[in-house]
């Protein structure tokens, strides 16, 4: 299946994108996911290992399917405050 | 009360939202743009947020905190966009009838922001160059 992922921070300037679709193989997981984008953009594998993800503004986990999701962002390491 | 916004912090109208008879401290908490870390100088910072995201993680630990403590007040506000040198970018306040339970609340809150809340931090140098912080550690765990 194809997936919409948003992309904040370093992510969002290095591919000069707010959002990307990515295909993932079935069964589509967050874990899928999450390596799916690092092959395809070698440049942020290292940040997208260590980064979380959150199907419709909730965090989730590597074995959260994606199937129902409407809304899938990569929150790479957060550094607010 | 969970706010975002663009504007300068405004400290007093936050208190505010937080007074009542109830109670007996009022803590304050700013986090503010600091001009040398590690000797390098910072000109300026700038924040971007998933702001849907972001406020209901905000609202979620908002929740939690007075689940854990006995509060009568609590504000988070977050600035985005530019921050300039000694402005605040995150303030908090906490009001409680005895100033322990605002004092522990209010560390919890800007410690746990800090992992959990998806606002990133982009340094501006002196030298003019820029960076996005994306700490090492392990970002925020998830949260049932």
């Amino acid at each position: 299946m194809k997936v919409t992922v948003k992309l904040f921070a370093t992510a969002r300037e290095t591919l000069g994108t707010n959002e990307i679709e990515i295909a993932v193989t079935d069964p589509a997981t967050v874990g899928a996911l999450r390596v799916a984008i690092a092959e395809r953009y070698p440049q942020l594998s290292s940040l997208v290992e260590r980064s979380l993800f959150a199907i419709d503004a909730n965090y989730a986990r590597d074995e959260d399917p994606l199937a129902d999701a409407t809304e899938v962002a990569c929150i790479l390491p957060v550094s607010g405050g | 009360m969970i706010q975002l916004t663009s504007e300068k912090i405004e400290p007093e109208k936050i208190i505010a939202e937080c007074l009542s008879s109830a109670a007996g401290a009022v803590l304050l908490f700013l986090g503010t743009t600091r001009q040398f870390t590690a000797g390098r100088e910072t000109s300026f910072l700038r924040y971007e947020a998933y702001e849907s995201m972001a406020s209901s993680e905000m609202t979620k630990l908002e929740a939690e905190a007075r689940r854990r403590w006995s509060l009568c007040g609590c504000a988070i506000v977050h600035r985005l966009g530019e921050v300039p040198l000694g402005e605040a970018s995150v303030a908090i306040v906490v009001a409680s009838p005895h100033r322990s339970a605002a004092f522990a609340a209010g560390e919890w809150l800007i410690n746990t922001l800090k992992e959990r809340v998806p606002i990133w931090k982009e340094e501006h140098w002196a030298d003019g160059t820029c960076e996005w912080i994306h700490p090492d550690n392990a970002p925020g765990t998830v949260v049932e």
